[in-house]
């Protein structure tokens, strides 16, 4: 009775034992192992194609909502929230969770419309914060990196009913400097008490002469907001890093440097004594720069099938960057460093479709590390780098 | 030969205190800078004092390509940089930042070897 099922997986295979052998085999054991080796690999590619095209149809028939407005393209997370009015002004309405971790693709394909639309300088005229009942502070750097682009591409006056904003929402964006932002006025009231204080959001530049004293700028007021001095060096060790990717690899087709930008923001939770720092840039993304690698070349067969997690996991390792010089690809293991010099830390990584976490445990003795990744349909528009530590 | 003083150069001091960076076009602080406006020129003939304490801290772009880029450039060996180069640092916390000099220069000359 087993012969059969036998038979049926040894055909699927091109390993299984067919008691046939193979050219090379017996005299020259060395030719047919290659044979054999390069049988594997073909069938593995095979597989994994396999499984990308039907990771491709379930995503197709999960954006079956898909339409267009005014040449935006809308999804079914965003097709009752975009409007436009006869003049092809465009009106967002944010949805009433903003945050990566709990709402990914509402929050990101919200943001992902504001990006098209000052990509292709649309007329935005109103962005409606009112029914956001909560913000994550990396929803709102990345928020806030899309209103600043467009202030510096489109520029001119948002409409925004600050009355209808929940106090704890205009709080966190006053905190973080979006009333700048939005060109609107400061509201005079003075805020409850709240166990959460947000830093102003900082942007910065690649080759840019002040990119070291933004981030000096930033532990200063941290340590200002915890009340005690924290580990300075692990969190420039961190952020210098993320600069150097910012100005070496995320904007690869982009030759103005002004224009390869990164904003940087804190925030400080009293109660649970947690420091979060976001760091989020607009580039190509890790999945897209580490092909240019020289560890790209031992693993391009199979390189295309990978998920973004997966090469964003694969790029946190030492030597796996994007510049393909020996001496490069250090970079990015510095990140975790800040992370894991705490009791609890946590580095997440988000770039393009992928999301990697690195989480730690530090008694003073040993370290214990955990890690999980998660792929996403919709893009996060670039990386956010996300710090988070019990002080 | 080395001098009955020993050249000092203070990162923090007459460089800056955030240094970052591996090349000049990753800011005016690099690596490649310090190497080429700094330390170079004050090993040369001369055995020479580095203090890497007082600045923000150093991501690893900015320590390889100022210290593991001499031996790269052929400008010394891991030998000869043994004896002319001393990593001074006085906080404890700095002294991470000396192991991984030491680590990137020995890595350059497997690099090149």
């Amino acid at each position: 009775m087993a012969a059969p099922n036998m038979k049926a997986d040894k055909s699927q295979h091109p390993l299984a034992d067919t008691g046939k052998v193979l050219p090379g085999q017996g005299k020259h054991k060395s030719v047919g192992n290659r044979r054999h080796r390069q049988k594997h690999r073909q069938w593995l590619l095979r597989q994994r194609k396999k499984q990308m095209r039907i990771r491709m149809r379930i995503k197709r028939r999960a954006n079956s909502g898909a339409r267009r407005l005014s040449g935006l393209h809308l999804n079914a997370h965003t097709k009752t929230s975009v409007s436009s009015d006869k003049k092809s002004n465009i009106t967002v309405i944010l949805p009433a969770v903003l945050d990566f971790d709990e709402n990914y693709e509402r929050t990101a394909s919200h943001f992902a419309v504001l990006r098209e639309a000052i990509q292709d300088n649309k007329r935005i005229r109103r962005i409606d914060f009112g029914g956001i009942q909560s913000i994550s502070p990396s929803a709102a750097l990345v928020l806030a990196s899309e209103v600043d682009r467009w202030n510096q591409q489109v520029g001119g006056r948002l409409k925004a009913d600050v009355s209808s904003w929940k106090d704890d929402i205009k709080r966190l964006l006053c905190q973080m400097g979006y009333f700048e932002l939005l060109h609107l006025d400061k509201p005079i009231e003075a805020w409850p008490a709240k166990n959460t204080t947000f830093l102003p959001f900082k942007r910065g530049q690649a080759n840019s002469e002040n990119s070291g004293q933004l981030a000096k700028q930033l532990r200063m007021e941290i340590e200002t907001i915890v009340e005690q001095r924290i580990k300075r060096h692990f969190l420039f060790e961190g952020l210098s890093e993320a600069m150097t990717n910012v100005g070496q690899h995320a904007y690869r087709d982009e030759i103005d440097n002004s224009r390869k930008q990164w904003w940087l923001s804190a925030s400080y939770d009293e109660d649970e004594q947690k420091l979060c720092v976001t760091f989020y840039d607009q580039g190509d993304g890790i999945p897209k720069t580490l092909p240019r690698s020289g560890f790209f070349e031992t693993v391009k067969d199979v390189f295309n099938t990978w998920t973004d997690s997966q090469k964003i996991e694969a790029a946190t390792q030492i030597g796996r960057s994007g510049s393909g010089l020996k001496e490069r690809g250090k970079g990015l293991q510095n990140l975790v460093e800040f992370a894991k010099v705490h009791s609890v830390g946590k580095l997440t990584i988000y770039s393009l479709h992928g999301m990697y976490v690195q989480s730690y445990k530090n008694d003073g003795k040993k370290v214990m590390q955990t890690a999980a990744r998660k792929d996403f349909d919709n893009s996060i528009g670039g990386t956010l780098i996300e710090w988070s530590v019990t002080l | 030969m080395v001098g009955d003083i020993m050249k000092r150069i203070d990162i923090a001091k007459d460089f800056t205190d955030t240094p970052l960076g591996r090349y000049p076009t990753d800011g005016p602080y690099s690596g490649e800078r310090f190497r080429e406006e700094f330390l170079y020129p004050a090993l040369k003939n001369d055995s020479v004092s580095v203090v890497i304490d007082g600045t923000e801290g150093y991501g690893s772009s900015f320590l390889d390509e100022a210290f593991g880029g001499l031996v790269r450039k052929g400008y010394y060996s891991a030998d000869q940089l043994v004896k002319l180069l001393k990593i001074e640092c006085n906080d404890s916390d700095y002294a991470i930042y000396r192991d991984l000099i030491w680590k990137y220069i020995k890595e350059a000359s497997m690099q090149i070897a």
